[in-house]
């Protein structure tokens, strides 16, 4: 069972090329036109989708449901198909849909400007100077649907396996060549990749049951699954019983297990590496069952270019000759598509857990990142550290701080590093220490205070005005000292009882 | 002049703790300062009402200086209106100290001392938060029939529009104030705060309505004016030389610990509760304050409606639904907590179904 | 250009969606005139001006791009508003390429689509004998 993902590029003759190559292999051919035919029959709002990316302001949460709604269906119709016999898929987006998937051949067909444009001119009966308009914007709109959607810079040509220039190639030559490789045999299936390819089918038809039933409809879950264990996640207000959940997924096949996490707020925990056996795995899951919080992951992917760090972030140029809503990036990110092994593998120890909440991975820059942030996500701590991490230590920490404040800005959610969070929010043995002598040093105050009860009175009730600015500075100095000494001991009290 | 500073007995020690405690809970529940039930609080066991604004609001500003330090969350802060407010509240708080320990050295019909500063602290307590409960009330009733539509703005669009000079523009809450206004509303604010300890309360909402600031700015703002304020109004208190010490320390005792569980109640209670609670617990000081008016009255020799005789009584009335009040909305507010907290530990595994 | 000027002219095979954005349109003071046959339609829009155009992509005999082509090649001062419940970007640029003035997707509040005609009325050069 073959999967051959193309990635056309507008009016690049992709769909052409994809159907030759099925016709040549003897595979199923789906494009995606197909499923976009299935979603409107489903009654998602497709279009409303789509012109979110043209105008991006009417993009709510409601819409952000839909896109998980239509994601889920689209992905289930794939690996459905693709479990039964081998396809070939061609679409804006297929090799995303099917992540994780390691035997996708994931193709990306382009042509030149000198050959779309004439060919644009033709179609749509228009101008030179028109058509390449047309071209530009889909492009530029194609980008962002996968930008926003997906999280990932989509013309990076690492995401593919192959990529053809079809401006001087005849497309059955090209099809036939791609034959060839098909043949490799990094692109057969494995039975972990089927058994990923079946986990994913399981998830999206998990997320369909949930996203077609009126009483899930309108609520945030999360849905993932490993090994047939469908797990969901999802915000106590989001959902208040646990037992709805499993009855709307009754039905399920193949599922062998459900597992619900119910967590009333998220840590957002954001690294460039993560490490399974790490102490601080154990510090931030304690954290997270004191506040019952599901801990969601980002990795932040480094890249090479010095320039994109994220202290010259130029906003970018708004087009406002038309009233129809324009944005143009330049950028040209680097990124890795596929999700990393050690934050899956810490993900599924999190899921384990039961206080998973979400696994991401974006770009390292700092605008890719705040897209990549879900905000309609109840955030309570955001953990940022080990980031740059191939660069010098100074300026590790001076990033991060700097990410850290743009972070806490925009979000409005304290940012700490993993040193912050275990003296802050761990009690060990050192707390258990401080919390004594501070306590004893407490008492100690207190205990002298109504000892010399009687000097010290007489000592404020002096008059005079040398007296006077004698007490007032004793009592300047007396009552931070005591109350920040004070507040230590029940602060790390309260930490002691978890209640805080 | 060391009978100003009473005999503390054990007893005595517990029960300013337990006041420490309340109003700990309380001002972590509503996210302001517990002034408006120490000061009546520790009034009603024989403090000196200057003592008791004067240790208040030296405890007020250690408590603001750790609480900025915890959170750091002063991102909303316009900080040029801060200094603003800042500058015209100290000259509030200095005028409000000056007057009562001017008021302070007047004698009752009994040669104490005090009375008419007791009168005087009482009554504007008694009328200003009156004002505060009743206005709260009253919101939340409002809040039930029509829809959330933001804080009104009339008021501060009149005053805009009457553009009296010099305006001067503050970038972040971007709002245009009157230096006049300005100045009348630090003033009072700081004077208030200086008076009874309790500024945030005229402060916040005078931000909202008077100038136009959105909430959170209004907040953040306060936040940061909170500590400057306590700072200075504790070294002029000290100044005069009415700071207790030991009551300061104890109140710590029982308002750091409070405090944070009524910080984690307003997690666990519903907005409207919250207000609810309050506006009530805020209405019933108000209350048990003004029971205990007529004693001064009489001290004075102002209107003679009860006589020394009865002193007994209506302090223990007013002390009872002080008391009352206070400790029926802890209540409300633990149980809420120990219910969460209980809650938490059983939902805590996870859910797991086989099918 | 006062909204009792204002002409629109509403196309859509759907009775009910012309029927309801007759109604609303109609109550937010504009003239309104409404065709469930496209063909209709445009011999009417040879016949009289309007001031925009609201019509439905996917039609039956003459589809909404074909009628955006056929007021722009008249280089006529209409305002295009396209609608559609199965847009994608490649038909919204398209539109846009062609001279459409905005495009709204299925399903929509009439309010959304009141706006839009707002927008469109205040961009209008005031017709020639009016």
């Amino acid at each position: 069972m073959q999967i051959i993902c193309i990635s056309r590029g507008s009016q690049s003759r992709g769909e052409e090329f994809a159907e030759k190559l099925a016709a040549k292999l003897g595979y199923e051919c789906i494009s995606r036109e197909q499923l976009i035919e299935e979603a409107i029959r489903q009654k998602i709002p497709i279009g409303k989708l789509e012109t979110a990316i043209i105008k991006p302001h009417i993009f709510s949460e409601e819409l952000a449901l839909e896109l998980e709604h239509y994601k889920a269906l689209v992905t289930s119709i794939l690996c459905e198909k693709a479990l039964k016999h081998s396809i070939v898929y061609h679409g804006r987006t297929g090799h995303l849909l099917l992540q994780g998937v390691e035997h996708v051949f994931k193709i990306r067909v382009e042509s030149d400007m000198t050959y779309r444009i004439p060919y644009v001119m033709k179609q749509l009966n228009i101008s030179e100077k028109k058509a390449r308009r047309y071209i530009e914007q889909i492009e530029e709109d194609r980008r962002k649907w996968v930008r926003q959607f997906y999280h990932i810079e989509w013309d990076v040509f690492t995401l593919y396996d192959l990529v053809l220039n079809l401006t001087h190639m005849n497309v059955d030559n090209a099809a036939t060549a791609v034959c060839q490789m098909a043949q490799l045999p990094e692109f057969q299936a494995t039975p972990a990749s089927i058994s990923k390819l079946k986990d994913l089918y399981l998830a999206s038809r998990a997320r369909l049951l949930l996203a077609t039933h009126p009483k899930s409809r309108h609520k945030h879950i999360q849905v993932k699954a490993t090994n047939g264990v469908v797990h969901l996640t999802y915000l106590s207000q989001e959902v208040r019983e646990c037992s709805m959940l499993n009855e709307l997924l009754k039905g399920l096949e193949d599922a062998r297990e459900i597992i619900c996490t119910k967590a009333e707020s998220t840590i957002l925990w954001i690294q460039e590496s993560f490490d399974i056996d790490d102490d601080t795995y154990k510090k931030v899951l304690s954290l997270a069952r004191t506040w019952n919080a599901a801990i969601e992951l980002i990795k932040v992917v480094p890249c090479e270019d010095e320039t994109l760090t994220g202290e010259n972030q130029t906003r970018e140029p708004e087009n406002t000759n038309s009233n129809w809503q324009d944005e143009h990036n330049t950028d040209d990110e680097e990124s890795d598509a596929q999700f990393p092994k050690d934050i899956t593998r810490l993900y599924e120890k999190l899921i384990l857990d039961g206080k998973a909440g979400g696994e991401r991975v974006a770009p390292c820059t700092l605008k890719s990142l705040l897209n990549t942030i879900d905000r309609s996500s109840n955030y309570r701590l955001i953990i940022l550290d080990k980031i740059f991490i191939t660069k010098s230590e100074a300026i590790q920490k001076r990033l991060c701080q700097e990410w850290s404040n743009v972070l806490s800005d925009s979000l409005k959610v304290p940012v700490i590093t993993l040193e912050e969070l275990i003296s802050k929010y761990h009690f060990g043995p050192r707390q258990a220490v401080r919390l004594t002598v501070f306590a004893l040093l407490t008492a100690v105050i207190v205990f002298l205070l109504f000892h010399y009860e009687d000097i010290i009175l007489s000592f404020l009730a002096k008059d005079g005005t040398s007296w006077r600015i004698l007490e007032a500075i004793a009592i300047a100095l007396f009552v931070p000292l005591f109350a920040s000494l004070y507040g230590t001991v029940t602060g790390l009290f309260l930490k002691l009882i978890k209640l805080d | 002049m060391e009978d100003i500073f009473i005999h503390l007995t054990t007893a005595d020690s517990l029960q300013v703790i337990l006041i420490g405690f309340i109003g700990g809970v309380l001002s972590g529940f509503i996210g302001s300062g517990g002034a408006f039930f120490m000061t009546p609080g520790m009034m009603n066991i024989g403090v000196q009402g200057v003592i008791a604004v004067g240790s208040n609001i030296t405890h007020k500003f250690g408590k603001a200086l750790i609480g900025s330090r915890k959170h750091g969350e002063m991102g909303h802060v316009d900080k040029k209106l801060g200094i603003f407010m800042l500058i015209t509240s100290l000259v509030g708080i200095w005028l409000a100290v000056l007057v009562m320990s001017h008021l302070f050295g007047i004698k009752s019909s009994h040669g104490d001392k005090g009375a008419a500063a007791n009168l005087y602290i009482s009554l504007i307590f008694v009328v200003v938060l009156f004002l505060v409960s009743v206005s709260m009330l009253r919101d939340i009733i409002r809040k039930r029939t029509t829809d959330d539509t933001g804080p009104s703005k009339s008021i501060s669009e009149y005053l805009t529009r009457l553009n009296l000079c010099p305006m001067i523009y503050f970038p972040v809450a971007d709002v245009k104030i009157s230096l006049w206004i300005l100045m009348i509303v630090g003033l009072a604010t700081g004077y208030l705060a200086g008076t009874i300890g309790v500024g945030g309360f005229i402060g916040v909402p005078a931000m909202i309505y008077v100038f136009g600031v959105p909430t959170a700015v209004a907040t953040g703002t306060e936040l940061f004016l909170a500590m400057f304020m306590g700072a200075f109004g504790a070294i002029n208190y000290a100044l005069k030389g009415f700071v207790d010490i030991r009551l300061v320390a104890l109140l710590y005792l029982g308002s750091l610990l409070g405090i944070y569980i009524g910080a984690y109640g307003t997690k666990v209670v519903r907005e409207k509760t919250i207000r609810l609670v309050t506006g009530l617990i805020i209405l019933l000081c108000v209350i048990s304050r003004a029971i205990a008016v007529p004693i001064y009255l009489d001290q004075l020799n102002i209107v003679h409606w009860i006589g020394p005789s009865q002193y007994e009584l209506y302090n223990s009335i007013s002390k009872g639904l002080l008391y009352t009040s206070g400790i029926s909305g802890v209540l409300i507010i633990l149980t809420s907590v120990i219910k969460a907290y209980i809650k938490r530990r059983r939902v805590q595994a996870s859910f797991v179904t086989k099918t | 250009m006062s909204k009792q000027n204002l002409e629109i002219c509403v196309i859509d095979d759907e009775t009910v969606v012309c029927k309801r954005l007759q109604q609303a349109l109609t109550k937010a003071g504009y003239t309104v005139e409404t065709f469930t046959d496209s063909r209709k339609a445009i011999k009417r829009l040879d016949e009289k001006h309007f001031d925009i155009i609201v019509t439905d992509i996917r039609m039956d005999n003459i589809d909404g791009m074909e009628v955006l082509s056929h007021i722009r090649q008249q280089e006529r001062n209409t305002k295009v508003i396209l609608i559609t419940g199965y847009a994608t970007i490649e038909i919204a640029r398209e539109a846009q390429v062609k001279g459409a003035y905005d495009f709204i997707s299925k399903p929509f509040k009439p309010n959304e689509l009141q706006q839009v005609i707002e927008r469109a009325a205040k961009e209008l050069v005031p017709h020639e004998g009016k």
